[in-house]
Order: C-alpha cells, then sequence, then structure tokens
C-alpha cells in the first residue's frame, strides 16, 4: 500500500518538473500515435535509464569518488543509453540513429538526477523511475491536446503551436504544484 | 530572403526562440541574474572549448564515434567551468550547479557540431560563441525583468554567494514571486515565443520589400 501512496506522491512531484521544466517538449509531436515506437522511446529510456544511474552512483561513483562531478557525467550515461536504446528499437536503414542523443531534451538526465537525489533503495529509484515515466505519457497527452485545440479553437496566428502550448504548461504545472502539496499533506508531511 | 532569414542565428529556424532548444535552460537561467551570468560564461566556455576541439581533432576522430565524443568533451568542459567557478563562488557554484549541467545537454540539442565540416577553425569558433552569446543575452534580458519584478532586487555572483543590488524591504514586498518560479518562466518564455514571432514576421517582410527595391 505505502509502494502505491509513495507512487502518487511522485508521480505528482514528477508530472510537476516535467511540466515546470518544460522538458521534453520539443519530443510530443503535435499528432500523437500512441501505436508509435517513437513516442515509447522517451518513456523507455527513463525507465531503464533512472535505475541504472542509481546503481553506476550507488557502486561506482561514490567507490571512485567522484563528488560533484557525478552530476555532469550523467549526461553521458542518460545520452548513451537512450542512444542504444533509439538504435536497438527505433533502427534506421540509412544509418545509425540519433534518436536520444540530447537524452530527449534532457529529460532522461533530468529523471536520473532526481532519482540519484531521491532515491535511498533500488525499489525507491524504480518506483521514481516508473513515476516519471507514467507522468510523461500523462503530459504528452495533455500537450497533443493543447496542439489540437489550438487548430479548432480561434487562436490568433502567433500564439498557435508552441507559445499557447508553453502557456498552458505554466498553467498546468500551477495546478500540479498545489496536488502534490495536497498529496503530501494527505500522506501526513508538513 | 527566406534563406537568409532561416539561416540568422537570431531570427532564423535555430534560434533559441524559434527552435525552443534549452527551454529548461532559458527557465531556470534566468531566474535570477547572476544566474543568467554564470550560465553565459558557461555556455562561452562549452560552445566554444568544444567546437574547437572537435574542429583541432576533425581528422583524427572516428566519424562514427563523434557524437559520442561530443557528449563526453562537452560535458567534461561544463564540469571544467563549474570546478573553476566553485573556486571562486562555493556557494554560488551549488545552487547554479542544475543550470550549468543543462549546458552541454542544449549544446549537443542545437547539433551546432554537425554543421561544421565547411568551416574553417575560426568561422566554426565565431558561429558558435555567437550562437552562445545570443543564447546568454537573452537569459540576461529575461533575469533583467524576472529578478527585480519577482524577488525585488538584482543580485551577480560574488566570492560570497551573490552581491545584490537595488534591494529594500518595500521593493520585496511589492515583488510577484510567480514571475520567479518556474511556472511564471513558461508563461513569461510563451507570450516571448509569440511576440518574437510577430517581430520576425515583420523582419522577413522588411527584409523583402529591401530586396525588390
Amino acid at each position: 500500500m505505502s509502494i502505491f501512496i509513495n507512487l502518487a506522491i511522485v508521480s505528482g512531484f514528477a508530472l510537476n518538473g516535467l511540466l515546470q521544466l518544460g522538458l521534453g517538449i520539443k519530443m510530443v509531436p503535435a499528432k500523437m500515435k500512441f501505436s508509435s515506437l517513437n513516442f515509447w522511446l522517451p518513456p523507455l529510456a527513463m525507465l531503464i535509464t533512472a535505475p541504472l544511474s542509481w546503481v553506476i552512483r550507488r557502486y561506482i561513483f561514490s567507490f571512485l569518488g567522484f563528488g560533484f562531478m557525478e552530476v555532469f557525467l550523467l549526461f553521458p550515461i542518460s545520452a548513451l543509453i537512450s542512444l542504444g536504446i533509439g538504435n536497438l528499437l527505433a533502427h534506421d536503414e540509412k544509418g545509425p540513429s540519433t534518436k536520444g542523443l540530447s537524452a530527449y531534451d534532457g529529460l532522461v538526465f533530468a529523471v536520473s538526477f532526481i532519482t540519484i537525489r531521491w532515491a535511498l533503495r533500488f525499489s525507491e529509484a524504480l518506483v521514481i523511475a516508473l513515476s516519471f515515466s507514467l507522468s510523461y505519457v500523462l503530459v504528452s497527452i495533455l500537450v497533443t491536446e493543447i496542439h489540437k485545440r489550438s487548430v479548432y479553437e480561434s487562436v490568433p496566428s502567433f500564439l498557435q503551436g508552441r507559445p499557447l502550448v508553453l502557456i498552458s504548461m505554466a498553467l498546468l504545472s500551477l495546478v500540479f504544484a498545489f496536488i502534490s502539496v495536497a498529496l503530501l499533506s494527505a500522506a501526513g508531511h508538513p | 530572403m527566406n534563406d537568409r532569414l532561416h539561416a540568422d542565428p537570431l531570427w532564423g529556424k535555430y534560434s533559441p526562440l524559434t527552435a525552443l532548444t534549452g527551454v529548461a535552460l532559458i527557465i531556470l537561467g534566468s531566474s535570477r541574474f547572476s544566474f543568467a551570468v554564470t550560465v553565459l560564461g558557461s555556455l562561452m566556455w562549452v560552445y566554444g572549448l568544444t567546437i574547437v576541439t572537435l574542429k583541432v581533432l576533425e581528422n583524427l576522430l572516428p566519424r562514427i564515434g563523434r557524437n559520442g565524443i561530443a557528449i563526453l568533451l562537452s560535458s567534461l568542459y561544463s564540469y571544467g567551468y563549474y570546478y573553476l567557478f566553485s573556486l571562486f563562488s562555493p556557494i554560488m557554484a551549488l545552487e547554479v550547479a542544475f543550470p550549468l549541467a543543462l549546458v552541454p545537454i542544449t549544446f549537443i540539442a542545437r547539433g551546432l557540431y554537425r554543421q561544421m565540416d565547411n568551416l574553417s577553425l575560426s568561422q566554426a569558433l565565431g558561429t558558435s560563441l555567437y550562437e552562445a552569446l545570443i543564447l546568454g543575452l537573452l537569459l540576461m534580458a529575461l533575469a533583467l525583468f524576472r529578478e527585480p519584478f519577482g524577488f525585488g532586487v538584482l543580485t551577480i555572483p560574488s566570492p560570497q554567494g551573490t552581491f545584490e543590488f537595488f534591494g529594500s524591504d518595500l521593493a520585496s514586498h511589492f515583488s510577484i514571486r510567480l514571475i520567479v518560479s518556474t511556472a511564471g518562466g513558461l508563461l513569461i518564455l510563451g507570450y516571448l515565443v509569440a511576440l518574437f514571432r510577430v517581430l520576425r514576421n515583420f523582419y522577413g517582410k522588411y527584409l523583402a520589400q529591401r530586396e525588390n527595391k
């Protein structure tokens, strides 16, 4: 039961973090296809990279005493794993795929960064990674719906597309900030 | 005219407000002016040194692993900057560590190093520094608005953390905290992108008229 409460709390944070930082906003297409493999690559990369980063940090970085350098080494690790997953699953006949080169616009890096900061045990790292991945899917649905609405509704042309997405994400992030606080209060945190 | 406009680092398709590369860096790095100054230094350092290293070692590096080398180099240079900065201002370095870690991500996401094949070393360095400067100045311009209105103060990095200008209790009392929050950053960025589109449209029309004359 406690794992589900934690999942709910972390999901609130994760969703809020993704919305607030605008990370991965470029990854969400205007027309989303759930059946498309490209849609599932970022959450899959998050799900694999974050727990793996936790293991690398716990058993290699701390052993070698890397200190703050680990933050800056997280990006190469996230990018290489994302690139590997991209090449493995979405193999392009033209040559090696560059999907995931920027760790999906820093999204996978940020998730790994938060995971190694928050998780004390491997199971916690898994829960955080899972909640971030699920949150990404939810954020993608919201962003795609905003994209769609901006086409149908009478929105000024200069606001259509990304400006409207950014503004809507800002308003949504405020809502989810309150949800996170409410979840924390419900769980008994001050 | 369209090609000229598209290739322009300030107005073109790779401009920070068109491509929206590094939204997170723009939002986090512009919350305080001291952050923006620090990130500007990091952008110039990382963009410049990575491009120079990649250009100098162009013939020695294998083409197939070039992306991986660019990722490693930019991350190491970013850490180098962080280390040097932490010697100057250890407290500030701790605060700005996450935005600084986003600099190599922005560099790789922009993909500048993949467009440098036909350029000389000085041209490549000039282009990369110009792009870094544009992004850095955008951060500083946003910070000049966000920090005074959000915190009622203006800060610059100092060995003790930050040095405050124009701070007063009254300014702090009337400040609007939403502006410095990340949600406020997204809101401002959204309206700024819309304004940029309008200005870009006017600039495109102006260029077309000038060419017709």
